[in-house]
């Protein structure tokens, strides 16, 4: 069974739509991204898979126990958008967090977490860490119970650089080891670096959930650029005004259509070249947002 | 035993996240005896007296008030995401609330049994006095805890008081062991049969309780918590 499965979720909060059929799952071993604009439910998702929140209608599983059993959570690592602490050092609260899922860490397997997750400051109170490292925190907390399913929000908003590549690598280390990980983060080529899978969230519904190698083919095009042609009425309302450089972009599978029509109107092909979409454009497009300069 | 190691772990860090609140409270009971003994002027009995029970409705309103908050407060400042998103039930929480909302008055106790006696109150008017306490805050605390659940802090405890008061309303048919435990509080020890209504004040104040208590449960478990998103 996998390690996260929800099923037909819905959630309303009185008249607003939050989640709608929602379905997906997580294996062992496996990173799914989960990708949407704001309030697009992806928070609203997670939320119901730890418990805080009730679905509508549907449900789920989470290590084999409905949302909302405690004995579920004892094997997630959970990660908030916004991580809060009791006041202590790094140590009193990744005990306190162990302590809470029935784990009494050494000071070693706490010294350990924390250097994995990069986080050198142990001895200050956490709540006057930075966010940078407030997150870093979060994920020692999450991880110190050697969790097998993480549930991570937006786990490196607050990261520099380096962070991020810390995480991506943290991330890659985790699902080798057999962890099922269901990751939220609005940086895309984070999400399209690390993930088998990616559900793509869209006004409460879940547009899109596959490979991220299917849900790109599914959009490939080709880029035509056309010499000596001036295209009339009836080529434009097939074919759509030219781009900027001249060129046409049309799904790989109407090539053949557009030749047929750019040679039956006495035009020469200049180029074909292939654009293979990426996470961001396949977001975009589906999505339907724009590009905002 | 291990529920209620976790509701007494999550407790203390409540408590202590309030610790300043909680020591100027403990710290009131030796502050007002300090100033019935200023002077080195014995106080009248009548004055201690009326001392005690104003201390003792302030404890209720401790347990009330802060079992009132401490729910919203947690939701407010997210913690409890932290809490709740590991192997902790529902139950468990509110159980560390109770407890967290109940615990200060315990010491809150022990400072009025230690002021007490320096202030010449009669053994039989302190254990009476705090013994009414203690029940009635078992209660309190339930009651505070169940109507956090739905309305803010202070209104919460403010019905929480409310509703602890509704037995002094019953005709005298209809009065509850609970009903004689309030007198108590409010108008000095009683010498008829106290023996009766302190044992059966324990048994209903516990029963009671436990009852109001699981009624919060079984409702915290079918609601979803209130957080304020990013």
């Amino acid at each position: 069974m996998p390690a996260l499965v929800l099923d037909h979720v819905s959630k309303h909060f009185g008249k607003a739509e939050a989640l709608n059929d929602v379905s997906f799952a997580v294996d062992a071993g496996q990173i799914v991204g989960l990708v949407g604009p704001n309030g697009a439910g992806k928070t609203t998702a997670m939320q119901i898979a730890v418990g805080f929140l009730l679905p509508s209608s549907g449900g789920g599983w989470l290590m084999g126990h409905r949302f909302g059993d405690a004995k579920a959570r004892q094997l997630l690592g959970f990660v908030p958008d916004a991580p809060v602490f009791f006041a202590g050092n790094a140590f009193d609260s990744l005990r306190f967090a162990a302590q809470l899922q029935d784990v009494t860490p050494t000071r070693e397997a706490m010294e350990r977490v924390l250097t994995r997750v990069g986080l050198t400051e142990w001895k200050r109170d956490v709540r006057r860490f930075s966010r940078g490292m407030q997150q870093r925190l979060a994920l020692a907390q999450a991880l110190v119970h050697s969790p097998r399913m993480l549930i991570l929000d937006e786990p490196a908003s607050a990261l520099d650089p380096q962070g991020v590549l810390e995480v991506r690598a943290l991330l890659k280390e985790l699902r080798a080891e057999g962890a099922a990980i269901l990751l939220s983060s609005h940086q895309l080529s984070e999400v399209a670096l690390v993930s088998d899978r990616i559900a793509i969230l869209h006004e409460g519904r879940l547009l899109r959930y596959g490979q991220l190698d299917e849900l790109i083919g599914s959009t490939e095009q080709v880029e035509m650029v056309l010499r000596s042609f001036t295209p009339d009425a009836e080529f434009v309302a097939r074919w759509g005004e030219p781009n900027g450089a001249g060129a046409w972009r049309i799904p790989s599978k109407g090539t053949r259509d557009f030749l047929e029509d750019v040679w039956a109107l006495g035009a020469e092909l200049m180029s074909a070249t292939p654009v293979r979409g990426d996470l961001t454009s396949l977001f975009l497009e589906w999505t339907g947002s724009e590009v905002r300069q | 035993m291990k529920p209620l190691m976790k509701s007494l772990r999550i407790a203390r860090q409540l408590l202590w996240m309030n610790r300043w609140l909680w020591l100027l409270l403990v710290l009131w009971p030796w502050g007002m005896a300090a100033m019935l003994l200023a002077g080195g002027l014995h106080p009248a009995p009548e004055d201690v007296e009326a001392a005690l029970e104003q201390q003792s409705i302030y404890g209720l309103a401790l347990v009330a008030f802060t079992g009132g908050a401490l729910l919203g407060n947690e939701q407010r400042s997210r913690r409890i995401v932290l809490v709740l998103s590991r192997a902790v039930s529902r139950r468990e929480y509110l159980g560390a609330l109770w407890l967290a909302s109940f615990l200060p008055l315990v010491l809150y106790v022990l400072d009025l049994a230690l002021t007490g006696p320096m202030l010449g109150v009669s053994a039989l008017v302190l254990w009476q006095a705090l013994g009414a306490l203690l029940l009635l805050s078992l209660m309190t605390a339930s009651l505070a805890v169940l109507a956090s659940l739905t309305l803010p802090g202070v209104v919460a405890g403010m019905v929480s008081l409310v509703v602890l008061s509704v037995p002094l309303l019953l005709p005298p048919g209809w009065q509850m062991a609970q009903t004689r435990l309030l007198q108590v509080l409010l108008s000095g020890p009683a010498t008829d049969h106290v023996r009766i209504a302190f044992g059966a004040g324990l048994l209903e104040t516990v029963v009671l309780s436990a009852a109001i208590f699981e009624s919060a449960v079984r409702i915290f478990e079918r609601r979803d918590l209130r957080l304020k998103s990013e």
